[in-house]
């Protein structure tokens, strides 16, 4: 079975279903799961230009 | 897999392994003598002496809390007056001289460290291979490495002995104090010099005895190489310690007294990420100078077997050195944040200082590893069948490597006329100026590495058919998982205009994994979607062009490069110091080279190097000569380039 | 290896292919900037009676910035760093980039208002408030440089922050972790940097005279007020020896004299001792003439009742002092509060205390009168001194004469 023929099982709806999907999970991950590492110093941030 | 086909070899197997294993630990039970001796006679000493005094209490430099104090067990570090305490050859700059001698001497060490690990991996893939063939070919590649490091061994020992002379000779009070501080260990290093060599000899020539496949004799061959390894390792880290010490000095008192812990002097601030980057940056170089070995063997080849063979060694090599290359600068991250807690100023005047336009020159020497190794897989697809579909893909990857290697390029000041520098309105561009910040520096260099996973992983399928029924899935995700590490590197990068350099430097966490989220997450991915994927045909072994090749030369030489720049940066971070604020140098050589002086010397080493090592070569090739092993299997259909 | 039209001509192609990498790397290294890191140059000599604050502040912008034009330098591109290393880290000018440490800004016109005020002004400010703390927290000395805080003014400050850059830490720039009470500020005077006592009167001349008010430079008298002895020139190599002195917290040893005891003990803060020349001037502390105080003070009723109470345990003189010494709490001397430092059992060897107590039993009412010392207004027992006109001892050597 072709790489194609595999494609054409699926509907268009499922496709962006999952892409939506995918793309929520990417984005929590990177911007929010890794970023909260940075919210401590960024809380204490102090006055820089002292 | 442990047929038990003959008992009595393999109990022999134990009991050899089990005595190389008990005179590996010879050393350290002496040390712990050495040390309870020392205690007891701390003990004996009731009388009070005066402070300073051998027996008096001491505060140490570096540690603080229950370790701040020990007992005064040595002289202070002698003051150096120039020429008393050193030596010289006319005019010459001594510490030049010092410097060469230095640098062959831990070329040829790396390698030697390095090339048994290599072999390690190699010998332990060829003996779990299911099928013998492809293990034989993995077999005799490590065999074929081993054969070189061998020579290069010796090399490695009288380039040593050199290296003393060239002290004792220059800077004999130098070496004279150091020598009194690592005096409790420095006869381990030699003891364990030897017992290196001793497994180094019985693991070489025991290779053809010892191999069965993967039978028990196999195995403990391999031990064998585990062993070889650790010694290696704690040579190596015993060697560290000196420079270690000399940076970031511990263990003794501010004028440099000895304080009686010798674990305490080696384990100064910055000897773990110092040992830790040694050994990448050593298994990274070890996969150049294997690389290196190969292309040229592969170009000079007259046989299609022969090329066949070391095109396939070459892609193995250069795969080892990547696969130590990625960590390579999170290693230096965490150097460089060490640093900064150790001492400032040191710190800075690596990165913002003195010694800053290092870092530029650094940068290039990274970008073009980066894109060296690109473009070697760029090259190499074109001996996998089926990799025409993403060529369109490589100029858009080769824009992104670009543009990224432009940003890290930028120097965040600019060399002016009054003239320019008024028409540009002060000594930083408004636009290209901002390029030249750490921030930048960070994002381009994740940037890179990301791009070179998807290279990668753009490699691994290029001959292949997913038939996996989740592709699409997978495709997507893929697509995803780079697009978004992508966005969130340069969210992260240009966030970092905005805040203070002490939290920006926090910022860097969060963007390392994110590319390193991309390269485990996405190879595995992608490797997981290859499974019984149908070839377009096999790989065409020995059909890469010849400008892979001199790729490959390119990286080799780029590394050895990056290594010596590195070393003198490391080295000249101690400016006037023979041993950081303990030991001033007082020669007329104490203040740091140019850049320029530098590069030059940089450039004579690493020549030097190539050449005596083009020599080994030659020399390892004689022997081939006389014996030749006939390179029979072909790699071609046997070897999938996913597989490791 | 291969024969035939292969290996020779191989070798030359990678040997030139070689060339060509390492010729670019060491051309490109060369086309870089090029700065040579000279080694500091030794603290210029320097006649202290004679040098003006102009020529003070004039070296510690060459020490500071290893140049005289330090915008000159900048507009080179290069950072101007001198013996001092300060820019590494301290921002002097817009132009550069340094936001590590607290910024030595010094234009009276800039934005944002907070930096309206020069280091100078600032330095005032930095020892009321939050100094407190500090002092607090150094009260037995700062770990690395053995100084207690002690800053009144802001050129004393300024000094003091050279010598001990933990006696006061600016919030938001301490070590990540210590709540700002650690700097990461190398000590001046001591390894890597090594500036000599003149060169820092310098730098901290340059940071006073930035604004280009002369009335404002304190720095040599704000040193000497601060070490309470006079700066002298670094040629003499006498500072040297002294600046190596306070390693670890202080420790009274046997093989000490009284003078350092005294000294390295700070009693001298509270105390006066007669016969110890730094101890001349403690309000805090009642008068050590313990010959003559030691039997009374067991003797009074108010000792009996530490005694009852279970604090107090002398039976002799000597006890009394040893007591007094090792635990303060046990008997406070009526007219004074329970303010002694508690720690000297942890500072004061066998032998040491020895010494201490053997010179204070031996010191009495004559040899205080001999100085002219007295005992304090709040001391119950009574000033020793004579009013003059009755003094007999007064009187007859008058008459003698």
């Amino acid at each position: 079975m072709s790489e194609k023929g595999q494609d054409e099982q699926i509907g268009m709806g499922a496709k962006i279903g999952f892409f939506i999907m995918a793309a929520v999970g990417c984005a929590f991950y990177y911007l929010i799961f890794l970023n909260w590492v940075l919210m401590v110093p960024i809380q204490n941030l102090p006055y820089p230009y002292k | 897999m442990f047929s038990v086909n003959n008992k009595k070899k393999k109990i022999g197997a134990l009991i050899l392994l089990s005595m190389i294993g008990m005179l590996l630990l010879l050393p350290f039970a002496q040390m712990d003598v050495s040390a309870q001796g020392k205690e007891e006679a701390a003990a004996e000493e009731s009388a009070e002496p005066a402070e300073g005094e051998i027996g008096s209490k001491g505060k140490d430099k570096q540690y603080g809390g229950v370790n701040e104090f020990g007992i005064v067990s040595g002289p202070p570090a002698p003051e150096m007056v120039y020429p008393d305490s050193y030596g010289s050859y006319g005019d010459y700059q001594s510490r030049t001289l010092l410097w060469v001698s230095n640098q062959q001497h831990l070329y040829f060490g790396s390698f030697v460290l390095a090339v048994p690990m290599f072999v390690f991996v190699m010998e332990l893939i060829g003996a779990t291979q299911k099928d013998r063939k492809v293990g034989k070919k993995f077999d005799d590649l490590a065999h074929e490495m081993m054969k070189i490091s061998l020579t290069a061994y010796s090399v490695t020992a009288i380039l040593g002995g050199i290296l003393i002379f060239t002290f004792l000779a220059l800077y004999p009070g130098f070496f004279g104090y150091l020598a009194s501080i690592f005096k409790p260990v420095m006869h381990i290093y030699a003891l364990l010099f030897i017992l290196e060599s001793g497994v180094l000899y019985v693991y070489y020539y025991g290779w053809d005895a010892m191999n069965d496949g993967n039978g028990n004799w196999k195995w403990t061959h391999l031990g064998i190489s585990c062993i070889l390894n650790a010694i290696g390792i704690v040579l190596m880290v015993m060697a560290n310690t000196w420079i270690g010490f000399m940076m970031s000095p511990a263990g003794v008192d501010e004028s440099g007294r000895f304080l009686g812990d010798i674990w305490k002097v080696i384990h100064t601030p910055l000897m773990v990420p110092i040992v830790i980057h040694r050994i990448l940056g050593n298994a990274a170089f070890g996969g150049g100078v294997v690389g290196a070995y190969a292309a040229f063997r592969f170009l000079s080849s007259k046989t299609l077997e022969e090329k066949a063979h070391y095109d396939w060694m070459s892609y193995i090599a250069m795969f080892m050195g990547i696969l130590n290359l990625i960590p390579l600068p999170f290693a230096g991250y965490w150097l460089m944040r060490e640093i900064y807690a150790y001492r400032q100023q040191m710190g800075i005047t690596l990165m913002g200082g003195l010694l800053a336009w290092v870092f530029i020159m650094q940068a290039t020497m990274i970008a073009t590893l980066f894109i060296t190794v690109n473009y070697y897989l760029f090259q190499a697809m074109g001996r996998m069948p089926g990799a025409e579909r993403y060529y369109p893909a490589f100029k858009f990857l080769l824009a992104i490597l670009v543009i990224s290697t432009i940003s890290w390029l930028t120097p965040h000041t600019l060399v002016m006329t009054p003239a320019e520098l008024k028409a540009m309105g002060g000594q930083q561009h408004p636009v290209v100026g901002n390029y030249g910040v750490m921030s930048a520096k960070n994002t381009a260099i994740n940037t890179m590495i990301t791009t070179t996973v998807l290279t990668f992983c753009l490699y691994q399928r290029a001959n292949r058919i997913i038939t996996v029924p989740w592709a699409w899935k997978g495709n997507c995700f893929l697509i995803l998982l780079f697009a978004m590490a992508w966005v969130n590197i340069l969210f992260l990068g240009i966030y970092g205009y905005f805040i203070p350099a002490n939290v920006r430097i926090g910022l860097s966490v969060p963007q390392v994994v994110s590319t390193l989220t991309t390269l485990f997450v996405g190879v595995a991915v992608n490797t997981k979607m290859l499974k019984g994927s149908k070839e377009v045909a096999p790989i065409r072994w020995g059909q890469m062009s010849v400008r892979g090749a001199y790729a490959l030369f390119l990286l080799a030489v780029a590394f050895t490069w990056t290594m010596a720049v590195m070393g003198y940066l490391r080295s000249s971070v101690r400016l006037h110091w023979h041993v950081n604020e303990i030991m001033r140098d007082n020669s007329p050589w104490a203040f740091t080279n140019p850049l320029g002086y530098a590069g030059n010397i940089n450039s004579m080493n690493v020549l030097l190097f190539w050449t005596m090592l083009l020599f080994v070569f030659w020399l390892s090739s004689l022997a081939a000569k006389k014996a030749p092993s006939k390179v029979t299997a072909d790699a071609g259909e046997a070897v999938p380039a996913a597989s490791h | 290896m291969a024969k035939k039209k292969g290996a020779g001509t191989i070798v030359i192609k990678v040997a030139l292919w070689y060339m060509f990498i390492l010729g670019a790397f060491a051309g490109y290294t060369n086309w870089l900037p090029q700065i040579r890191g000279d080694a500091p140059e030794a603290a210029e000599a320097i006649n202290l009676d004679e040098v003006t604050p102009d020529q003070l502040s004039t070296m510690g912008e060459k020490i500071i910035f290893g140049s005289n034009d330090p915008l000159g330098v900048l507009a080179k591109g290069e950072g101007p760093i001198g013996k001092g290393q300060c820019p590494l880290c301290h921002r002097f000018f817009l132009e550069q980039k340094a936001d590590r440490c607290p910024n030595l800004l010094a234009l009276p016109e800039m934005e944002p208002p907070l930096l309206k005020i020069s280091e100078e002004a600032r330095s005032h400010e930095r020892v009321k408030g939050r100094y407190e703390e500090f002092k607090k927290l150094h009260a037995n000395g700062e770990k690395n440089s053995g100084i207690v805080p002690h800053a009144t003014t802001g050129g004393e400050y300024l000094i003091e922050s050279e010598y001990c850059p933990n006696c006061f830490v600016v919030v938001g720039f301490g070590l990540k972790g210590t709540n700002d009470t650690v700097s990461p500020m190398p000590i001046i005077n001591k390894p890597p940097i090594e500036l000599a006592d003149t060169e820092i009167v310098a730098v901290v001349s340059f940071l006073q005279l930035r604004d280009g008010d002369e009335s404002k430079w304190t720095a040599k008298d704000s040193w000497e007020s601060y070490f309470g002895k006079e700066l002298a020139a670094p040629a003499e190599g006498e500072g040297e020896e002294e600046e190596e002195k306070p390693k670890g917290p202080p420790v009274a040893l046997g093989s000490m004299t009284v003078d350092e005891i005294v000294k390295e003990m700070t009693c001298f803060a509270c105390h006066k001792i007669p016969g110890v020349a730094i101890a001349k001037t403690g309000m805090i502390g009642p008068l050590l003439i313990e010959k003559t105080n030691a039997p009374n003070r067991i003797k009074s009723p108010e000792y009996k009742k530490a005694v009852k109470e279970g604090k107090a345990h002398a039976t002799t003189p000597r006890e009394y002092v040893i007591e007094s010494i090792m635990d303060p709490g046990a008997f406070i001397v009526p007219g004074f509060a329970d303010d002694m430092l508690k720690d000297f059992r942890h500072k004061f060897t066998v032998s040491g205390l020895d010494v201490m107590v053997d010179y204070l039993l031996n010191q009495d009412v004559a040899s205080a009168v001999a100085e002219g010392m007295d005992r304090l207004p709040n001391e119950k027992e009574g000033s020793i001194l004579p009013p003059p006109e009755a003094s007999l001892g007064e009187v007859k050597s008058g008459d003698l004469s």
